[in-house]
């Protein structure tokens, strides 16, 4: 892997380190979450040891995961998926802690005939492939992201075959 | 100018493309291509029952296929509140570590005939084929296991299975400074690794990068220690905090045997 | 100066572009070699030998798709040795006799596929090694994957397993000499 010039990941979220808060417990966290949204924030609970799950919404998404990243510390979005329902599409962010071997599961919904969401690629670069995958097979599109196109289907691709309505 | 360097390339393992725009002969800029081996496997889970889908779990990558069949199996027990037999949890422990270093000594081989050093290639595909050996006697297969099952194991070890694992880790234990020496004394292979590549922690962290390469890059993050819910007591893993491609070809598993 | 035209006689200075000169030289073999007794004759002499090493060299792509691929890689490791056979991967198509295609071919792939086929020079062979190269493997109904590559480029040889082992992948390359070997042909004429 080579250190290229001129990198495409977006350089201005990555200078800045999380500020460190040491040893966070899933109580901590989630309390910290629904002080900063107190609104946006529906539903949370803790799962597991280390995993919790928080359901926010999407006008406050953004906010969030730069919160998340820049206060509490979660440096890295494992995985971004996206669920599709009879009346919504869901979108699942798996973010994760190093420093406290903590998991996030915050999801998200959208009505559905209008799948899109705010891009998180800003706040961790990771994200961005992610979510060109969910809107290459699951049609959700993200606004302000840097290049949304197709990752896996040819470009000219027509379908996006992860839907239920899709029958190969 | 914009070259393509592959779908079909000979170093650039796996199936994907990458342009990379050339100013004379140095590098300016790259931008990676993949999507040729997209087969759709999560829209094929919808047809099949939940065991039918354990042989594609193995191949979405087949270098480490135990892996991903067994991580199959833990979601759906995990699913449906089911409890592994402590014998097949030891067993399915023992046969991934031992094709992690089966796949370990394939990325070797990889890296060092990538590198120049082809006998690197020759040494490492001799000593993977003692594994494959054993993971052949343990499930039938060399490469696609289809072994772990939804609540345990396919069947039992075959006869003499622990002593023959034994051996392997001994033999391996003494091969391990045999690489040592042989990486380490190519001055073509240190030339091409030492400090070059270093990626820095935030950077691993943010972009994503998992497993041994965030390691080497200072993070102290082993997701077998922390998310694990199977039988790791007693596992220690190095984490060498230096970052150059040559600390990410150090990482040195020590694992209990058998 | 002159360009080609007209008969050159000898002693004259004969300028030629390079694709007049590939024309002029083509005739040329075309008359005294391909379509005379002394191209058949020089075939009669050369053709067993030129066929043995034929099929004494055969020279595979380096093309890697899925889990075959590491298979063929361990073909040419110490326990399995395909170098015996005369088998080298070259990592241009130009300089291949044989495309060995191991693994499935994604509709996103497929026309790489072919146009490696097609850089490939005659006389050219393929090798489909693998279920997924066969017909699919187990991603016969997915709809990214082409079910089989012989829906696109002729295929010689079927190496069945998933995936195959090297010792297969080695009798596959015996097959093949075996098949060049029934199918000689001279260089000239062709027959």
């Amino acid at each position: 892997m080579m250190e290229t010039k001129g990198s495409r990941t977006p350089a201005g979220a990555i200078e800045k380190a999380p500020s460190k808060v040491g040893e966070m417990s899933e109580e901590r966290v989630l309390r910290a979450l629904l002080d900063a949204f107190p609104t946006a924030v529906t539903d949370y609970k803790k799962l597991n040891d280390g995993v919790i799950r928080a359901r926010i919404e999407r006008r406050e998404l953004y906010r969030c995961c730069q919160f998340l990243r820049e206060r509490l510390g979660f440096e890295h979005v494992s995985m971004i998926s996206a669920v599709e329902y009879d009346d919504r599409f869901e979108i699942v962010y798996h973010i994760t802690c190093y420093g406290s071997c903590l998991l996030l599961e915050l999801i998200t919904q959208t009505p559905k005939d209008d799948p899109s969401v705010d891009s998180v690629s800003s706040v961790w670069g990771g994200a961005n492939w992610q979510e060109r995958e969910s809107y290459d097979l699951m049609g959700i599109k993200f606004n302000n992201h840097p290049k949304l196109e197709r990752i896996l289907l040819p470009s000219d691709y027509l379908y996006h075959p992860l839907r239920k309505d899709f029958k190969g | 100018m914009w070259i393509n360097m592959g779908p079909q390339h000979p170093m650039t393992h796996g199936l994907w493309n990458l342009r990379i725009k050339v100013d004379g002969e140095t590098i300016v800029d790259a931008e990676p291509e993949m999507g040729y081996l997209h087969r759709g496997i999560e829209k094929l889970c919808e047809n099949r029952t939940y065991t039918q889908i354990i042989p594609l779990a193995d191949r979405l990558c087949y270098g480490s296929s135990l892996t991903w069949s067994h991580l199959y199996c833990l979601t759906v027990e995990d699913l449906m509140g089911l409890e592994v037999p402590e014998r097949a949890e030891y067993i399915r422990v023992a046969a991934i570590e031992m094709q992690r270093i089966a796949s370990h000594l394939m990325w070797l081989a990889a890296y060092a005939a990538d590198l120049g050093t082809l006998v690197g290639f020759i040494y490492t595909m001799r000593d993977r084929e003692v594994f494959i050996d054993l993971l052949q006697a343990l499930s039938g297969s060399r490469l696609t296991y289809n072994f772990p099952r939804i609540g345990g194991v396919a069947h039992d070890v075959p006869p003499n299975f622990e002593r023959d694992s034994l051996r392997a880790c001994t033999y391996m234990e003494r091969k391990l400074d045999e690489y040592e020496q042989l990486f380490e004394g190519s001055k073509v292979f240190m030339m091409r690794n030492e400090g070059v590549g270093i990626l820095k922690k935030e950077l691993a962290m943010n972009l994503g990068v998992t497993g041994p390469p965030l390691r080497a890059s200072g993070v102290n993050y082993d997701l077998t220690r922390t998310a694990s819910r199977d039988t790791r007591s007693g596992w220690t893993r190095c984490a060498r905090a230096a970052r150059s491609s040559a600390r990410r070809s150090r990482r040195c598993p020590r694992a209990n045997g058998g | 100066m002159k360009s080609g035209e007209g008969k050159p006689s000898v002693g004259q200075v004969m300028v030629f572009r390079s694709k007049d000169f590939l024309k002029w030289a083509d005739g040329v073999m075309e008359g005294i070699l391909r379509k005379s007794p002394i191209g058949a004759g020089i075939d009669f002499l050369t053709r067993d030998f030129f066929n043995w090493a034929t099929r004494n060299s055969i020279y595979p792509l380096h093309f890697g798709i899925m889990c075959c691929a590491l298979e063929m890689a361990v073909a040419s490791a110490p326990r399995f040795d395909a170098q015996r056979f005369g088998v080298i991967y070259r990592s241009t198509p130009r300089q291949c006799d044989v495309l060995l295609v191991t693994g499935p071919v994604t509709k996103k792939f497929q026309p790489g596929v072919r146009r490696l086929y097609d850089q490939m020079p005659g006389p050219k062979w393929v090798i489909a090694m693998g279920e997924c190269a066969i017909s699919g493997g187990p991603f016969y109904d997915s709809y990214s994957v082409v079910p089989g590559v012989d829906q696109f480029i002729p295929v010689d040889i079927y190496i069945p397993g998933c995936p195959a082992r090297p010792e297969a992948l080695i009798d596959g390359f015996i097959k093949l000499q075996k098949l060049i070997k029934d199918n000689k042909r001279g260089l000239l004429t062709g027959k």
